[in-house]
């Protein structure tokens, strides 16, 4: 008697929650990386909820007029930044005033945007949404318009075990698809596991990148998820203070968040308004144009000096960090029925 | 099958259970200005009301300063939807309260879980999409002595990182005990101590956002309305 009671109370007792049904799709990274920030136990990914996150992902459904996608600003071919745009731009080509940033890895990610303002991946694309300069849409009303296709009710339902469509799992389906944007097979990574080597030219690279960049390009992730200034002349038309927005202290005046330097080789226009087109830019700000401000970080207030040769194996080394499996893998373009 | 027999009889029977056991609690809740009911979209002398929403959460009930019974749950109160200001609590033996404590807001952990849903769904209007966070409370209105144009005024309080946390602890008593109280939450304070010239409008975390909350935990107020 007392078992089928239990079993009962269970049914009830979950029925409170959105829970996945469907089958676990399992993320795969490299065992020498950290464990991930995100709390899967909150936001298990499945195959339905991950396939249904992608098509989200690539629906103008989520814009007030359905003009634009997530994808729109976000190309998977390049790393889903915003490419030849220095400034994304949205719904009536408003401009912003930031650069896309790449997508990866997000599993790890901490803060998300620039200064930090969203504080977990789930909430995330409620930004774009809601961003009169992006989608321009109230995630209300995108969950109307996707409750009265004749698609997504059995999508929700696969994924969630419910026709229901609700704000939580738009949201948690669209993580779970950004979930698994993992990029972990560079060369770098087959260095690292052994099985690829680095040229005298990249391996010189590395030697200079773990002397100048690692302290803020922290490996494995290249990024160690804090916010930092680098050192950027203030561009005094947009005057961007970047995380002191959010954290309403000036000793956060113009810190940005760290960005990884995965498929740096694509990422590009590179820094958070998208000022350098070149990756030769960016080191010669490194090496020249960094600006002593009271909050520059402390890595960088002894200068830097690299020789031409010395960029060029520096260089060689940031482009080891491309990743051809992540930036063409089927699974993450547009999905095709 | 028989298994299943067993499932709809133990069903029954703990529904049947529950029902025999379970007492309630109703609370009321109501918006005064100068003692007098708010309703929305109706002036009262110089102040008119459009939108009231807040969360109220982690209720905890006492009777004799004895905890009878408390709840990990979040209610968004909204003046547009009469059925949201009328809660109900059930708890085994819970009989007479004469003192409730509870929050204003919403706690810092559901602040930073990602998507949450039921009363904390995003689409309900009260989370904010470009800096994380719940808004705890949203008031917005007319009143005479705004600068603003049209002397409007919109406070959506909220902010849950430090130096700015906006949550409240509130504890309010009754002078006795009952079973349906009214929780009262009276504007006079918040009117008088606003900024009129020049913070009208609060849209995102911050001192004064912080400062008008504080003010507004101090307005509950716990009468009975039937023991
Ligand atoms: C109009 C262009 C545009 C559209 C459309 C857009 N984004 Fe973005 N996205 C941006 C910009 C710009 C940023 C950086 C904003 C900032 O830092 O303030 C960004 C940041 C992000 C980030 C944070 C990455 C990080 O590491 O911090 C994620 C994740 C993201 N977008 C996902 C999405 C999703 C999901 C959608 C669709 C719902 C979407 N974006 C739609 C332009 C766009
Ligand atoms: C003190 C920390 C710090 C150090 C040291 C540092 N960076 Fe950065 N890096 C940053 C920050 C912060 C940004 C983003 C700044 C912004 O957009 O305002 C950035 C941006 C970049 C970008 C642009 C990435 C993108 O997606 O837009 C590249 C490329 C880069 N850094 C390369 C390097 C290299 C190479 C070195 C070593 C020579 C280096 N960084 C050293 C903090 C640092």
């Amino acid at each position: 008697m007392s078992k089928p009671i239990l079993l009962l109370v269970c049914i009830w007792l979950s029925g409170a929650f959105v829970s996945p049904v469907g089958s676990p799709y399992a993320l795969k990274y490299p065992t020498k990386w950290p464990k991930p920030t995100y709390d899967f136990s909150k936001n298990p990914t499945t195959v339905e909820g991950v396939a249904l996150g992608r098509k989200l992902f690539y629906d103008p459904i989520l814009s007030r007029d359905s003009s634009i996608s997530c994808s729109h600003c976000h190309l998977s071919y390049t790393a889903f930044a915003h490419v030849d745009h220095a400034l994304s731009h949205g719904i009536a080509d408003r401009v912003g005033k930031r650069n896309a940033p790449a997508m990866m890895n997000l599993a790890w990610s901490r803060h998300f945007m620039w200064d930090g303002a969203v504080n977990h991946l789930d909430v995330q694309a409620l930004a774009p949404i809601t961003h009169p300069a992006e989608m321009d849409d109230q995630i209300g009303n995108v969950v109307k318009k996707l409750q009265a296709t004749p698609h997504y009710p059995a999508l929700f339902e696969a994924a969630f075990g419910d026709r229901k469509i609700t704000g939580e799992k738009v949201l948690k389906s669209i993580a779970q698809f950004e979930l698994t944007l993992i990029s972990a097979g560079s060369k770098y990574d087959r260095v690292q596991a052994g099985v690829d080597s680095f040229t005298a030219q990249e391996k010189n690279g590395y030697r200079l990148f773990q002397l100048h960049c690692n302290q803020c390009h922290t490996e494995p992730l290249f990024t160690n998820g804090a916010f930092e200034n680098n050192g950027l002349p203030i561009d005094t038309a947009l005057n961007d203070k970047g995380r002191s927005v959010i954290s309403q202290d000036a000793a956060d005046d113009f810190k940005f968040k760290v960005p990884t330097l995965r498929n740096i080789e694509f990422s590009y226009p590179y820094m958070h308004d998208g000022r350098f087109k070149k990756l030769k830019e960016v080191l010669r700000h490194y090496t020249e144009g960094v600006q002593v401000s009271p909050t520059l970080s402390g890595s960088l207030r002894n200068k830097i000096t690299l020789n031409d040769r010395e960029k060029v194996d520096l260089t060689a080394f940031l482009l080891t960090l491309t990743d051809k499996e992540f930036l063409f893998n089927p699974a993450f373009s547009f999905p095709k029925e | 099958m028989k298994q299943t027999m067993l499932c709809i009889l133990a069903c029954v029977s703990i529904f049947q259970n529950l029902a025999a056991s379970t007492d309630s609690v109703w609370l009321s809740i109501r918006l005064s200005y100068q003692n007098r009911t708010v309703q929305l979209d109706e002036p009262s002398d110089s102040l008119l009301l459009t939108t009231a929403r807040f969360y109220l959460s982690a209720f905890e009930f006492y009777n004799n300063n004895r905890l009878v019974h408390q709840e990990q749950t979040y209610h968004l109160i909204d003046l547009e939807q009469p059925n949201t200001c009328v809660l109900k609590f059930n708890a085994p033996g819970m009989k007479g309260v004469d003192e409730i404590r509870f929050r204003l807001g919403v706690d810092s952990l559901a602040n930073v879980s990602g998507a949450l849903g039921g009363a904390l769904d995003p689409t309900l209007g009260m989370y904010w999409a470009w800096n994380s966070g719940y808004i705890n409370v949203k008031l917005e209105g007319q009143y005479s002595k705004s600068d603003a144009r049209n002397q409007t005024f919109e406070f959506h309080l909220g902010g849950y990182l430090p130096p700015y946390p906006t949550l409240q602890y509130i504890q309010t008593k009754a002078n006795h005990s009952g079973d349906h109280l009214l929780l009262n939450l009276e504007l006079s304070n918040l009117i008088q101590q606003v900024n009129w010239k020049d913070t009208h409008h609060i849209m995102s975390p911050g001192a004064e956002a912080v400062r008008l909350s504080v003010i507004l935990a101090s307005s509950f107020s716990l009468s009975v309305i039937s023991p």
